[in-house]
């Protein structure tokens, strides 16, 4: 093999810098979170010994200092190790571009190297890889990387549903395009690029595991492009984009071996099944690779370490990881999950799908279900965790609360872990009451805790919250299908894919092409205003203009609105209650709504409007009772164009369920207040 | 000391090794370890054979645990273990008598001149015979325990002793390179077989993945005129199927790679069996890989022969009180493709890797001191091993 002889090099970086494991990531840093009870980092150390590395570099930035000491104290500086590890201290740089700046300017790269992320699960034969590389390279002289992707299916749970459209040319692998996030709806190709190759597929189905073989050009080129942040987003499609730089990317897709990368919540789940089914053999944990560890396996994927105490009684499911001096107690049933070293689960809990990391505390009969406890986690009496949700460092869950699906919980008290063995013994003598406000109270109470829904802070997060929730895949799913002459024609791309659920109740009806048309912009238009928060005298006004300009009826401008604020509030309620949700859209939107609806004809049609769109959504009914609800209290419909929508046929077969109640109290609350 | 560095960071590093399973297959495994031990042993000094023993068998505890599932690692510590034993049982009734055993030149001799120096030393470990010790070497062997790995300074250890250790030393690694000698010599196992098979033999086996079986029937082609059916051993050893039968089509031999559902049907036109085991145990059972088990049940269901090959470093002392903690479960992909989502979701594969043969299955292990009834296997232990080495380590597999 060329490389024998070779010094190859690896740079790993450590942070993505991106938020996507917050609340956690406040306390440590990303490649040291455990997965399957074993910091990210080793996997990818592990990977790069199988890789025959021999120098190895760290970039970390976040909690750099954690990271260095936990590379200190470990096995990798050991003589035995067939590479050098260094960990180098970036705090000041804000994406990855930067650090690649920083490698450039450090000059420490001295041929082609292994540019790899930090949360790498990996056992694909690199040899094979670097062979595939090193041909390329005689074969094209501008190659100057070549990008590993694991075959795998749209769909695939170790998939993160962000990874990007590869466009390759069939025959040489080289990357043509690469489209970000599916989530765009349309893509945006060059057809006189695609003309000049045979044969070009448009893979929907692969892992991006990052990592990459790159030429000595790649830092530099880093260094050039002062701007390029990300190394997908903009580095290679910067590339790719460009006629006058003439390099070229391939893409090396493999299909047999493991590749995936944890980038996300759900592909931290999706890896860490992965694992303890066995699908990354030889990178399993009772191969105890990590020194200190002594996992047994037992038939049906159970994994236990040494010191690890069962009640008789409880059930330990197919799946299942329990790491030492764990207990689990009397009729506990634990089902596929990972628990961390030293936990304790009470009597009659149940742990299903979860992941608790180490001295999680679940008190008698709490429920929880595909959940992420952190470190020091408590979790009191006959609480139920819902799935998705993620519960930081040292939070302590009240007796009998319910904590819904996808929330994120971390203390309010960010500043130190020191200070959490202390506060939580206090938050502990006052178990039961109410945590209420006080300035270091880690409980989970609505007040004292501070759950992000995360759509605030990072609109794309949402996503995998969103998830959970199949129909999200759709557009996924359809876009494999689309033939590249269609995909060549459409250059219109919209802004979010989020609207696919309700494209098909516009395309039902298909009279009509400009009032169509003026729908489909008023949509994107009103979901760009609900994005990007602007005011609702800016989206009135671009309505507005809108309207005029393709002269649409006012009908056409409910239409829109109601079809954009349904599906908005479609997507959050797979976080929320729906009646939170849609109150408060509803209420938000009350102002454009009014500025729309004229009279009573008006107040009808909205009202059926809204009727149409809740027809045949999850919970449509509960949406449209809230809706009304909320709209006759901000007075945009008035009673009698309730009584006068209410008295037409029903459009949907189910909808009208809650509404009825509610209208009949109406008409009760009146005839009571006509009789007095 | 720069020695001791070194062979630790061998140790670790073997130990690493076999926890990515870089190295692997039982005959691998026994020579890589022999050899580290012979590295182990000349890396040191060693006063008494007590100390050796003790030191002997932390280092086995620790590269057990490291793959508890490749029985021959231990297997080898064992054998060095049990020749320590017997050198010194064998000449310790003599020991009073320094003078003939100074000019004896045999290896044991020079472990005896050992025991002699330091004063008719208990040489024998954990409650092995002799009583004699006396106080001064009760110390000598705490001070050894106290510091394992080191060797006592030598201010108390005259020159003497010091050239006795050496001879001590070389005495052990000659034994361990006997025992190298024997694991790569087939020879002799592949002699016992080639006796038990006759011309015009139909050969079923069901161990494309055993190189030993590769080897044993390319031997055997030269003086028999037999047919070979290899399963296809689905899923883990397909490529090796097909590889064995290319081999065995080159040399000339008849082979045929049957589907492993169609080994029933085969079975009653079967004159053999020939299987190769990973590991034979204490009760005459086998570790093969997965898919013997099912093979022998269909021969015991023809009553056709099951002949079992195997080295006599696979001899293992454990008894399978717990047949699946001796069973390791290997890649799931190979049974179901990763990139098929919808079935990786809703399925759990487990792919075990081996397979337990119980000894009422097996009629002959042949082993390189000829063939024996699994019956017979407790005695050719007993031979092989001491029985306080049965089990080096407290988690050890099978030891429940």
């Amino acid at each position: 093999m060329a490389r024998s002889d070779k010094n190859l090099q690896a740079v790993v970086l450590c942070d993505t810098y991106l938020p996507r494991f917050m609340p956690l990531t406040a306390h440590k840093p990303r490649c040291l979170l455990p997965l399957a009870n074993t910091p990210l980092i080793e996997y990818t150390l592990e990977f790069l010994v199988n890789c025959g590395v021999s120098e190895v570099y760290l970039m970390c930035c976040a909690h750099a200092s954690q990271v260095s000491e936990y590379i200190k104290s470990s096995r990798w500086v050991s003589p035995f190790v067939p590479f050098k590890v260094q960990t180098i201290e970036l705090p000041n740089t804000m994406s990855v571009g930067d650090a690649m700046r920083d490698i450039d300017s450090r000059g420490i790269i001295t041929s082609d190297f292994l540019l790899i992320s930090g949360d790498v699960v990996c056992n694909i034969d690199f040899d094979r890889v670097w062979a595939a590389h090193v041909q390329r390279k005689n074969e094209d002289k501008n190659c100057i990387m070549s990008m590993v992707l694991r075959k795998a299916s749209a769909l695939h749970r170790t998939r993160s549903n962000r990874t990007g459209l590869f466009v390759v040319d069939d025959i040489t692998k080289r990357l043509v395009v690469y489209q970000r996030s599916i989530l765009q709806k349309d893509i945006d190709v060059d057809s006189s690029e695609l003309l000049k190759l045979t044969n070009v597929a448009f893979r929907n189905d692969l892992i991006d595991c990052r990592i990459d073989i790159c030429s000595m050009d790649v830092p530099a080129l880093f260094t050039e492009n002062f701007d390029y942040e990300h190394l997908r987003d903009d580095f290679v499609r910067g590339v790719l984009t460009s006629d006058l730089l003439g390099k070229t990317i391939y893409a090396h897709i493999v299909d047999d071996g493991y590749a995936a990368r944890v980038e996300s919540f759900k592909t931290y789940k999706g890896v860490t099944k992965d694992i303890v089914s066995r699908y990354s053999y030889p990178l399993v944990v009772d191969s105890n690779v990590v020194q200190g560890k002594s996992y047994m396996y037992q038939r049906g994927h159970i994994y236990k370490e040494r010191d690890v105490v069962l009640s008789q009684s409880c059930t330990i499911g197919m799946s299942t990881i329990i790491g030492s001096k764990s207990s689990v107690g009397d009729s506990t049933l634990v089902q596929g999950s990972v628990i961390g070293r030293c936990c304790a689960i009470g009597n009659n809990a149940v742990v299903e799908n979860a992941c608790l990391w180490d001295n999680v505390r679940i008190e008698d009969g709490a429920q929880v279900r595909g959940a992420i406890l952190a470190d020091n986690v408590r979790i009191c009496k006959d609480a139920v965790i819902e799935p998705g949700a993620v519960i930081g460092f040292g939070v302590t869950v009240e007796a009998g609360t319910t904590v819904p699906q996808g929330a994120r919980i971390h203390a309010k008290n960010r500043r130190s872990s020191s200070a959490s063995a202390k506060s939580k013994s206090k938050s502990e003598s006052e178990s039961g009451s109410e945590n209420g406000d006080e300035s270091d109270g880690y409980g989970y109470s609505d007040s004292s805790a501070v759950i992000s829904n995360s759509d605030d802070d990072e609109p794309s997060d949402t996503e995998d919250l969103a998830a959970l929730v199949d129909e999200m895949y759709l557009s996924d799913e359809s876009i494999v299908s689309l033939d590249h002459r269609k995909l060549a024609a459409t250059r219109k791309p919209r802004r979010k894919s989020r609207t696919m659920s309700t494209t098909s109740n516009f395309s039902a009806e298909d009279a009509e092409d400009d009032d169509e048309e003026f729908v489909k912009e008023a949509i994107t238009s009103i979901n760009r205003s609900i994005v990007d928060k602007h005011t609702q005298d800016v989206a009135i006004l671009e309505l507005n203009t809108l309207r005029m300009t393709m002269n649409a009826p006012h009908e056409k401008v409910q239409e829109a609105v109601v079809i954009a604020l349904v599906s908005h509030i479609g997507h959050l309620i797979t976080q929320s209650d729906v009646k939170s949700v849609t109150t408060n859209v509803f209420t938000t939107w009350s102002p454009l709504l009014r500025r729309i609806t004229f009279d009573m004809v008006g107040q009808t049609n909205l009202a059926a409007q809204i009727e149409n769109n809740c027809a045949g959504m999850l919970q449509g009914e509960r949406i449209l009772a809230f809706a009304l609800m909320t709209l006759y209290d901000t007075d945009v419909i008035s009673e009698n164009a309730v009584y006068a929508w209410h008295k037409q046929p029903e459009a949907g077969s189910q909808v009208r369920q809650l509404v009825d109640q509610w209208v009949e109290w109406l008409e009760n609350a009146e005839e009571e207040s006509d009789d007095e | 000391m720069s020695s001791k560095g070194d062979i630790n960071t061998q140790i670790s590093l073997f130990l690493t090794q076999l926890k990515r399973r870089q190295i692997s297959g039982a005959k691998e495994v026994a020579l890589a370890t022999a050899n580290l031990l012979i590295r182990f042993i000349s890396s040191r000094r060693w006063v008494s054979t007590t100390a050796m023993i003790e030191q002997i068998r932390i280092l086995g505890a620790k590269l057990v645990d490291a793959q508890p599932y490749e029985l021959t690692c231990g297997n080898v510590i064992k054998r060095v273990l049990k020749n320590i034993r017997t050198i010194n049982e064998a000449f310790a009734p003599k020991g009073n008598k320094d003078t003939d055993l100074e000019e004896d030149l045999n290896p044991s001799s020079s472990m005896l001149g050992l025991l002699s120096v330091s004063d008719s030393m208990n040489t024998s470990g954990d409650g092995d015979s002799s009583n004699n010790s006396s106080m001064a070497n009760l110390t000598k062997h705490k001070s050894n325990e106290a510091e394992p790995g080191l060797t006592p300074s030598g201010y108390y250890v005259s020159e003497e002793v010091r050239a006795k250790a050496r001879d001590l030393r070389n005495a052990v690694i000659d034994e361990i390179q006997s025992l190298i000698d024997e694991i790569q010599n087939d020879d002799p196992l592949f002699k016992a077989g080639i006796d038990m098979i006759t011309d015009s033999d139909l050969l079923l086996t069901p161990c494309p993945s055993s190189k030993t079986m590769v080897d044993f029937l390319l031997k055997a082609a030269a003086k028999r005129n037999f047919t070979v059916i290899v399963t296809e051993s689905y899923p883990n050893n397909v490529e090796k199927a097909k590889k064995m039968v290319q081999q065995l089509k080159n040399a000339g031999v008849k082979s045929t790679l049957i589907p492993d559902a169609a080994v029933f049907a085969v079975m009653a036109k079967v004159s053999k069996v020939v299987i190769s085991a990973r590991a034979v145990l204490a009760n005459g059972g086998c570790i093969a890989s997965s898919g013997v088990a099912m093979a022998c049940h269909a021969a015991k269901q023809f009553t056709k022969p099951v002949l079992s090959i195997a080295g006599s470093y696979k001899l293992s002392p454990i008894y399978p009180f717990d047949v699946e903690s001796l069973i390791e479960v290997g890649n799931s992909s190979k049974v179901i493709d990763f990139s098929d989502a919808e079935l990786m979701d809703k399925l759990e594969v487990i792919n075990p890797l081996y397979d337990y043969i119980s000894p009422e299955l097996i009629d002959i292990v042949i082993s390189s001191d000829g063939g024996a009834s699994p019956n017979f296997v407790y005695r050719l232990i007993l031979d092989n091993y001491s029985e306080h080495d049965q089990h080096l380590s407290s988690v050890e597999i099978g030891a429940a």
